[in-house]
C-alpha cells in the first residue's frame, strides 16, 4: 500500500452501477518526505477522509475488494494516517 | 514475495475494519543479494511485530495478506510482512 494526500472531490451524475453512493477523491501520491512522487489518481474513498488529508491507499485487484458485487475501481483510500515515522 | 527493510510506522484509527489485528509498516525493499534497496518504501501490514531496522519477507499478495489477518474477501490490503529475517550469523 502507498501514502498518499486527498486534494479534491469528483462529482459525477452518470456512473457504472455500483458506484452512485461512492465517494470519489483526487489523490496525491507522496513519498514519505510527503513529496509527491508521481501523476494524481483517482480513488474510492471508504473511510470519509476530508481534504488534505493523508491517508494509505491500495492500488491494484485489491482495490476492489471491499465492495459486493465488487466495482470496477483500481484504487481505494484504506485507512487515514493519523501519524508516520519513518527513516530513510 | 520480496525482502525488505523495515523503515517506519503508520499509525491509523480510521481504517477497513480488515486491518483492526495488523500494524501498518513502512518497508523498503532491498535486493537479496546485496541488501541495496531497489525500488520505492511501500506500507505492508504486520502480525509478527517487526521491528525498525529488521529484515522481512513481504507477500505482495490479497490472498496472503487475508489469510494472514484471518478476515475476509473485502480485505483491500495486498502487502503483508509473512516472516522475520533472522540477522546474519553475525547479528547486526
Amino acid at each position: 500500500m502507498y501514502l498518499g494526500k486527498v486534494i479534491g472531490r469528483i462529482e459525477a451524475r452518470i456512473r457504472l452501477p455500483g458506484l452512485e453512493t461512492q465517494r470519489l477523491v483526487l489523490l496525491e501520491p507522496l513519498d514519505f518526505n510527503q513529496q509527491p512522487i508521481r501523476w494524481t489518481i483517482l480513488a474510492v474513498d471508504v473511510t470519509g477522509a476530508s481534504e488534505g488529508a493523508l491517508v494509505v491507499y491500495e492500488e491494484g485487484r485489491e482495490a476492489a475488494n471491499p465492495f459486493d458485487p465488487p466495482l470496477a475501481v483500481d484504487a481505494c483510500i484504506v485507512a487515514i494516517v493519523d501519524d508516520y515515522q519513518y527513516q530513510a | 514475495m520480496f525482502i525488505a527493510m523495515v523503515k517506519g510506522t503508520v499509525t491509523a484509527t480510521k481504517k477497513h475494519p480488515s486491518m483492526a489485528g495488523a500494524r501498518l509498516l513502512i518497508v523498503q525493499p532491498i535486493d537479496a543479494m546485496s541488501g541495496q534497496p531497489n525500488g520505492f518504501p511501500q506500507i505492508a501490514a504486520d502480525v509478527l511485530g517487526a521491528a525498525k531496522g529488521m529484515r522481512v519477507l513481504v507477500v505482495s499478495d490479497g490472498r496472503g495478506v487475508q489469510d494472514m489477518l484471518k478476515t475476509d474477501h473485502h480485505c483491500p490490503l495486498r502487502l503483508g510482512i509473512m516472516a522475520l529475517i533472522d540477522p546474519p550469523a553475525g547479528g547486526r
